[in-house]
Order: C-alpha cells, then structure tokens, then sequence
C-alpha cells in the first residue's frame, strides 16, 4: 500500500516504483553500509550483524504473512532445520559455501512438506498448526541427538575460505550484508513477478483468486517453501554468528520477536523489514539504557511490557508500523501542497464473520 | 491395568484445567470471534490475587476464592471495553496479535508487584497432603478436587446456556451476529460477559492448579494447552472444548509413562496435527461454509 | 558496482584486522585493572544477577582498600544480559572490544557461559570463575579458562557415591530436565555408576517448565528403585518432592546444587524433609560465622537498604574476586595474560572463605576444587550432613 503517482502501467511492475530518485536513495543506504565497519565498534559492526540476519528471516516471514496472509507461528522451526542442517552439513566435511545454499534448499524442501496441511487451514487453524510444528521441531532438536547434538546443544565450525577466517566480526558481516542484499534483490523480483501477484490474489482473497484461474494450493505451497528458503539461509547465519546453537535458542518467543518484527517494522513491505529487524535489535538496547536512569536499577518488567504495548498500540493505531510511518511522513511533503487532511486516513474493511 | 487406569486419573485431573481454560477460551471466540491469547496470563493473574488474598491477607478461603475470581472476571472484561472493542472490523489476525501483546502486558504487570515477581509460591489448602483412595488407585484430594469443581462449573454452564435469557442471547450471537442484533440482542454488552465470565473460569482454573502446580509469573505458558484442546474439541463447542481439555490431559499422561521421553511433551501438538489434518472442524464442529 | 563493493570490503577487513592488535595489555592501566562481567539483571534470574553484581562491586572496593593489586585498583562493569544468549554474546563482545577489559569474571548461567567461551578464547580474553555448573569450563582444560564452580555431574558424582557408600542403595533411577542442565547430572550420575558397576534402572525426563511429574514418578515406582536421582533446578525439586508424597512412596531424593533454596522448603512444606541435596559452596545462611563473608554481606545490606541476606550467589562472585586477586598478585607488577596465567598456576590450597573447597590450580587443573557438601533438609532448614572430596 504504497502512495505512488502512477504516470504509466509499466510502473506497477518495475522493481522500484519510482524510479530514479528511489535508485539513489538505495546506494546511499548501501554506501553507509559499506563504510560502517570502519567507524563502529567490533560491538555495534556484530549489532548490525544481526539486524541483517533477522532482516532475511523477516524476508521469508513477510513472503508468507505479508504478502500470501499465511499466519505462522513456527517461524522459528525453519531457522532451527536451518541452522542444524548446515552445521551437520559442515561437520560432514562440507564447506560453508555449499552447506549453506544446500541447508537453505533442505528448509525450503521441509517447508514446501509441512504448509501441506495448510493447504486446507485458514486463519486461527492455520497459525495453530505452524505453533505446533515448532514445537515439534524443538522437541526433535532436543532429542535427535546424532544430528543436532541434543539438549546439551552444539559448536559451530568457523568459515574459513582462501586461508581467511571469514565468520569473524567485520568479514562476517560483509557476508551477512551481501545475502542480506541478495534476498532482498531476489525476494523483490519474486514480488513482481505473475507468483508474487498471484500470492497477493490469494491474500485478498482466496475464493476471489481462485476464480480468476490462480492454483490457491500450488501459491500458497510456494510461499511455503521460500519463506522456509529464507528463513533457513538466516538460521544458518546465526548459528555461525552465535556460533552454539541448543534447542532452546528457537522456541515460540523467537517466533512471536518475529512477528513483532514484521508487525512494528510494517506488514506487507521488504523494507519494512529492515525497519523492523533494525527495531529489534536496538529494542534491548534501548530499555536497558531507560533503565540506567531509573531509581531503582533494574526492572524486570520493563521488556514484556515495552513488548506487550508495542503490539498491541501498534495494532490499534498504526497497523503500518514504521514503514507506514515513512511512508506517510514522505508523503505529506512530496505533496506538499496538495496535502488533505484524512488522505491517509485507514479504511475499516467490515469483512465481519470470516468464520475460520 | 491399575498403573494405567492411574494415569488415566491423573491425566483427568490435569486435564481438567486444560478443559476450564478452554472453555474461557472458546466462550470468547463464540461471542466475539477474538482468539485470545492472553488467556493463560489471564489465569496466572487469578492464581496469584487468590495467593495475596489466601496467604499474604491471611483471608478465609471461600472468601478470597470469591475476591479473586470477581477481580478476574473483571480486569478481563475491562481488557475488553479498553483493547478490543476499537479493534471491532479490523482483520481477524490483528485481534489475534493484540491479544498476544496484552499477553506480554500482564506477565509484566506480575512482574511489577514485589511478592509476586520472580518467586514461585504455592497456595496450602486444608486438603493439601491428603489423598483419596479407590481401590488401588490413590488420587491426591487436590486433584480430586479440581475434578469435582470442574463437574460442577460445567453443569451451572449448562443450565446457564439452557434456561436464562442471557446464556440464550449469547447462543443466538454467536449464531449470527447480525441476526441476533435485528431480534434485540445487545450484542456489546453479550461480548463483555463473554470476557467476564472467562476471567471468571480461568481465575477457578488458576486458583485450582496452585496447591497442585505452583503459582509463578510464566505459569501462563499452560495456556497454550488450552488452545490445541478447542481445536481438538471443535473451536466454537462448550462440551467440545471440555472433552478436548480432558482428553488432552488423558493423552499426555499416557504418552509420558507408555511412550519414549519426548513424547509427552509434544503429544498435545501432534493430536492438534492430526485432528487438523483428517478432521479440520475438530471433533464437535460444525462446518461452516463461505458463501462467495 | 561489484568489484569496488569486493575491495571496500577487503580494505576493510584488514583494516579491522591490523586494529586488533595492541601494544598494551588489554584493560591494564598504571592504576587500574578493569574486568567485565555479563548477569541477568533485567530478566528470569534477575534475583541472582543483582547481588552478584553488588557481589563484583563490593569485593572490588574490599580489595581496593587493602591497597589493590600491585598498586592498580580493581573495577568491574557489569553488562546486563536479560539471561539472553543473543545479548549475551553482545554485551560480551562490548566488554572485550569497547571497554577493553582484562578478564570476563562470573558470567551467569551456563547456556551464557557457552556461547561466550568461544569469543574470549578467540580474543585472548581470560575466562574467570563463571557461576555457571558445566564442565564446559574446566574440562577438557584450556588455558584461558578458569572454573570455581563444579559441574552437575560432578554433583551427581558425589550424589551417587554417597548413596551407594553411605546409605547403601543400589537401585537407582533418574528423572531429568530435558535440558543441558539435566543432561550433565544424568551424566555425572551414569558415570559414577558405571565405576560402581551398575546401571540406571528407569530414567525419565520432563520439559523445562513442566509442572506435572505424575508420569514420570509413576515410572520410576514401577521399576521399584530405592534412590532417586534429579536433574532438577529449583521448582521442579519441589515439585518432584510433593509428587512422591502425594503417590505415598518412601524412596530418598537425590538433587544437585539448585536445590540448595529456602525457596524449595517454602514451595515443598513437609514434603521436603530429607531431601539430599549437593553443591559446591554452603549457603549463605551457614557461613555468616567467617569474618571477611560477614563482611561483605554487612555492606551488602548497607548499600542496598535491605535487611534480607543476599542470594547464595554473591559468593561466588566474592570467591570469584578473591582467587583473581590472588592469580593477578603473584602474576606480579607487569600484569599481562600470559603473567596472569602463570600467577593463577601458582594458586594452591587458596582459602576463599568458608564453605568453599581449598582452591588449587594448575596446567592440567583449571577447575580450584572438586569439593561438594552434602546437605539435607532437616526440621524445615538445610543442614550440611558430610564434605565430600
């Protein structure tokens, strides 16, 4: 739910919708992302670290919830068969360029198998149905112990290519930023392309959809599946940044983070994406720099409450999140003149009674 | 046979409060089609005034049981005047999502009372320590007595449900919203008794499990059980909800001393699974078809 | 776009390379010796983190009055963690490379304690004394790293061989939480067993929260073993306590370390009497007797405003302190890693207080003491019944 100003049908389907000025915006992002290893700190290099890596994760969520309306509560599971899978792979004697790629490819296979069952869940079934994979897949992490090391979790190997430790802080950054760059370009064109579309037929409307030819169960097993691709390139990548992984590292508290990242950073947008994941990573940061000035030191409180509020103010009065906020702040002055009060006022869709 | 008609007991029990969560959650979802997931935090919150009522007010007990599942009851129904009702209209998943943030909300809220944050406490009744016996089987009064209350709430739900007018309105909405408003029925105020009468139902759920299962601030976690037993029992079923509670419970206690480890723990998600995937509507359900 | 984007890339890399590498010894000063420190201070374990911390702070003014070491005075920054293994790693790596500290002294939490082991090995950085009870630390030995706290399964250890020696009882079964934890005690349990020449006859596990152990108790009493073992923190010992009685079964209970709580005989009531329980260190209640402990616990309560002792946990940060001042004096004047290595080998039969094993490190030795005190519950409180060597 982009404000653009079409000046041509081609528009709709070009990668940035508009056009020159939206290419330069972009390379200073990427220039700043280039140069910020040589101004930060180890510390914050590895905090941007992992705001790439939840950005891919919020990839593959935002494929799935933002632009198919899939409800998943078992995100974690694909960055668990994710991270295990390319840490086995590597044990086997397989390098990181391959484990990876082949780890990613293994999760999307799982995820294409697991959303058969979604094929005929909707709504609230749908996201019970995902929780209770995740928890199954937790549960197989703890216990399969030849693969996963069990409960008492496992090492990650380094990546070293060219006789060059490369998951160290600032190399595996620049890794990180390159997949990260990579997913977003894929995802992207996946977007605009008759998939993409047809995913968001089938979000607005499945019966809609389905009426006007798109194959609802063969979109929605695609969305399955590159959810779960992306999602497990982001596991792999945290596990090496973690560099230990156990099973208590991907429990429903690390899918609910993500749906809140996708929430607060703006449903249904790739950069929103960013905007979130960066929000989650500085989130901690910030409540703990709140509570350096408060009275009595810590409060336990805090976290869950910032969290719960977010959710639920965000929900009530900006369901955008901070995309929609950007969105709406650029808005205003591109039209400066022209500008209404209300002309981003929210639609209220009174599509009551879905009966799930 | 005697070991596994022992299991089947205590799997009952336990069961039993899955079956009164559930029940707080399906009344919810007929009435105002939210999915809450604040549900078990809503019983945590009931378990721990019963424990500042019960142990720090030194209170007799029928009395604080009373104070408790009333204080419930109503911060559930002011959850709903306060958050859910400007959400009437919006999507369903975004109702679903608030819920999870007040969720967060309350947990925080118990962390902020000094007695209640970071400890475990635990509620002593006068039945504490004593057991009943059938037989060979032996059945801790406790637990004996979360069955009996159980019983007994669902027969007063029956009869509510059955004979007043206003269980009788709150049938018709969650019917037809629609059709329900046109015969009269206020729909608004039927929504914010379903919200105070499950406050009520998990506050009876929480102050049940204490002197079984510790009273703690994530104890909400349970909660979460009580979602795969509405979907086992139908989703939008009062008995299916309590035979999907009751039945979850038999399960898991069997899975835990027949089964290899591991089982016992994910035994809920698997039943959840395989009800979704051969029965979507659940064992009770009715099915609804959209019309285009 | 792509090879200018390689370049930057590499340039940068080494750039950060060649930073790394210093001519002074890391947090050394002429008059200062800074540590780091990672605890939950916002989080589930809050209740421990806090003192700990007042722990650090504490035994650093202690040693500043005393004159410091070599002339430098001790401080410690303590990074809190929300008992997040994410955050962990990052408020780790913050100490290490922002503020340059020498050492990373008491991380709690074991789950903590892993995931930052790799980044202080990689970075040069001593390890010191982690409140963490995983062998992770101290075996296999690593130079860097330093244990002050036995593992559970060496709590087990000793669980088992005082079952089997003192009381006789050679049935044993287990129930474990199904996590790292758990997994350590059942360990050290089947590995004195199997020196015993016995074997498990039930094991059973449960999830981490789980608040119902009939199944499992059910098992293990039809197996009809005479001692059972527990991999169980705090809740869930209680827990395990009030399920044996309410199934009317007279078997002993065997826990480690984490049951050492007046929490659990609150949770527990009658249920707890007699439960044994075993742990590297005496509880705070039983070792206020010692001078220096008595000490500190005095401006524990001064600085923070309670009259309420704090969490057994301040002592490990207290011994904690102490066996570093003690490796860093004879490390000498010119205080550097590898002096500090050779300082804490020199450590032997060192005395941090009462209710701690004598602290003796050497190459092949980096845990101080392998000493565990048997305790049990007796009319309501714990008791120390036997040290175990």
């Amino acid at each position: 739910m982009r404000y653009v100003l079409r000046t041509s049908y081609r528009q709709d389907t070009r990668l940035f919708k508009e056009g020159l000025p939206q290419y330069g915006w972009y390379l200073v992002w990427l220039a700043l992302a280039l140069v910020a290893p040589l101004f930060l700190g180890v510390h914050l290099v590895s905090q941007l670290t992992f705001i790439l890596i939840f950005a891919i994760a919020g990839i593959g969520y935002q494929i799935l919830l933002g632009y198919t309306g899939l409800l998943s509560l078992g995100q974690a599971a694909f960055l668990a068969i994710g991270a295990y899978a390319c840490v086995f792979l590597e044990k086997q004697g397989l390098h990181f360029a391959l484990a990876l790629p082949a780890a990613a490819l293994l999760t999307g296979v799982v995820g294409a198998v697991l959303g058969l069952p979604a094929l005929r869940l909707k709504g609230l079934y749908l996201a019970m149905a995902t929780m209770a994979i995740g928890f199954i897949v937790e549960e197989v992490a703890a216990r399969w112990t030849f693969v996963t090391g069990g409960n008492s979790g496992a090492s990650v190997p380094r990546i070293e290519a060219f006789g060059y430790v490369l998951s160290r802080d600032v190399p595996f950054y620049f890794l990180c930023l390159a997949l990260c760059i990579a997913s977003l370009w894929f995802a992207a064109n996946i977007l605009r392309s008759p998939t993409g579309r047809a995913m968001a037929a089938v979000r607005d409307s499945d019966i809609a959809a389905q009426s006007i030819g798109v194959e609802v169960a063969q979109v929605k097993t695609k969305a399955f599946a590159l959810s779960a691709f992306f999602t497990g390139i982001a596991g792999a990548l945290m596990a090496h940044k973690l560099s230990f992984i156990s099973p208590e590292q991907f429990t429903l508290h690390l899918s609910i983070e993500l749906l809140l990242m996708i929430l607060i950073g703006g449903i249904g947008s790739l950069r929103g994406v960013v905007f979130g994941a960066a929000f989650l990573v500085a989130m901690p940061e910030l409540i703990a720099e709140i509570e350096r000035m408060l009275p009595g030191g810590s409060q336990p409180a805090l976290r869950p409450m910032a969290f719960g509020l977010l959710l639920v103010l965000v929900m009530l009065f900006e369901p955008r999140g901070i995309n929609g906020l950007v969105e709406k702040i650029t808005g205003y002055f591109r039209l400066m003149p022209l500008y209404r009060k209300g002309m981003f006022a929210r639609q209220r869709g009174f599509a009551k009674s879905e009966r799930w | 046979m005697v070991q596994f008609l022992q299991q089947v007991i205590s799997g009952v029990s336990i069961g039993c409060v899955y079956a009164l969560i559930a029940l707080g959650f399906v009344l919810i979802y007929k009435a105002t089609e939210t999915v809450n997931f604040a549900i078990g935090e809503l019983m945590m919150i009931g378990a721990f005034l019963g424990f500042t009522f019960i142990v720090i007010w030194s209170l007799p007990l029928w009395l604080a049981a009373i104070i408790a599942i009333s204080a419930t009851a109503l911060l559930a129904a002011m959850l709903e005047r306060v958050f859910l009702r400007p959400m009437v209209g919006e999507p369903a998943f975004a109702i679903l999502v608030v819920t999870i943030g007040l969720g967060f909300c309350l947990r925080a809220a118990a962390l902020m009372v000094p007695e209640w944050s970071s400890e475990t406490v635990r509620i002593f009744t006068p039945l504490s320590g004593s057991v009943v016996r059938l037989g060979p089987i032996v059945i801790s009064a406790d637990h004996a007595a979360v069955i009996v209350a159980t019983a007994l709430i669902v027969t007063g739900f029956f009869v509510f449900f059955k004979r007043t007018r206003m269980g009788l309105a709150m049938q018709a909405v969650s019917q037809s919203q629609l059709a329900a408003t046109y015969m009269g029925v206020r729909t608004r105020s039927v929504s914010t008794l379903a919200w105070l009468l499950a406050g009520a139902i998990t506050a009876v759920a929480g102050l049940l499990l204490a002197p079984i299962a510790f009273i703690h601030v994530n104890m909400g976690v349970l909660g979460l059980k009580a979602i795969p037993a509405a979907i086992i029992g139908g989703f939008s079923s009062l008995p299916g909800a309590i035979v999907g509670g009751i039945l979850l419970g038999v399960c898991e206690s069997l899975a835990g001393f027949y089964l290899p480890a591991g089982f016992s723990e994910v035994a809920a998600y698997i039943l959840v699974l395989v009800v979704l995937t051969i029965r979507p509507e659940g064992l009770f359900g009715e099915t609804i078809h959209k019309r285009v | 776009m792509k090879p200018s984007i390689c370049t930057l890339a590499f340039a940068s890399a080494l750039l950060a390379g060649a930073g790394t590498a210093m001519a002074q010894t890391r947090g050394v000063t002429d008059t200062e010796i800074l540590l780091g420190s990672s605890v939950d201070l916002t989080g589930p374990v809050a209740s421990i983190g806090v003192p700990m911390k007042a722990g650090f702070e504490i035994a650093a003014e202690m040693i500043n009055e005393a004159g410091g070491i070599h002339g430098r005075k001790v401080r410690v920054l303590v990074e809190d963690n929300g008992y997040d293994t994410r955050r962990a790693i990052l408020a780790v790596q913050k100490l290490i490379n922002s503020d340059e500290a020498f050492g990373i002294i008491g991380l709690l939490g074991s789950a903590i304690t892993q995931v930052a082991l790799p980044i202080t090995t990689e970075q040069g950085v001593p390890m010191l004394f982690p409140a963490a009870p995983t062998h992770v630390v101290y075996d296999p030995p690593q130079e860097l790293s330093f244990g002050l706290v036995t593992g559970y399964d060496l709590q087990m250890e000793a669980a088992t061989s005082y079952a089997h020696d003192e009381l006789g009882l050679r049935k044993f079964c287990m129930m474990y939480q199904d996590d790292e934890s758990g997994e350590q005690s059942l360990a050290g349990v089947e590995r004195k067993l199997g020196e015993l020449g016995l074997s498990l006859v039930e094991k059973t596990s449960y999830k981490r929260g789980a608040t119902d152990y009939s199944a499992q108790f059910a098992r293990m009493k039809a197996a009809d073993c005479d001692a059972v073992m527990l991999g169980t923190i705090v809740r869930e010992t209680a827990g395990a306590a009030l399920e044996r009685e309410k199934i009317g079964w007279d078997v002993p209970l065997f826990a480690p370390q984490g049951a050492v709580s007046n929490a659990v005989i609150a949770l527990g009531g009658a249920a707890v009497e007699g439960l044994y329980a075993f742990t590297p260190s005496l509880p705070i209640s039983l070792v206020l007797d010692d001078e220096k402990i008595a000490a500190a616990v005095e401006r524990y309560k001064q600085q923070s405003g309670q009259d309420r002792n704090p969490d057994d946990y301040f002592l490990v940060s207290l011994a904690g302190m102490l066996l570093f001042a003690e490796g860093a004096r004879n490390a000498g004047p010119d205080l550097t890693v590898e002096s500090f290595v050779a300082g804490m080998e020199q450590v032997k039969d060192f005395d941090v207080g009462k209710g701690w094993g004598r602290m003796t490190f050497t190459a092949e030795r980096r845990l101080g003491s392998t000493k565990n005190f048997a305790m049990q519950v007796k009319d309501g409180a714990w008791a120390m019944i036997k040290e175990i060597d």
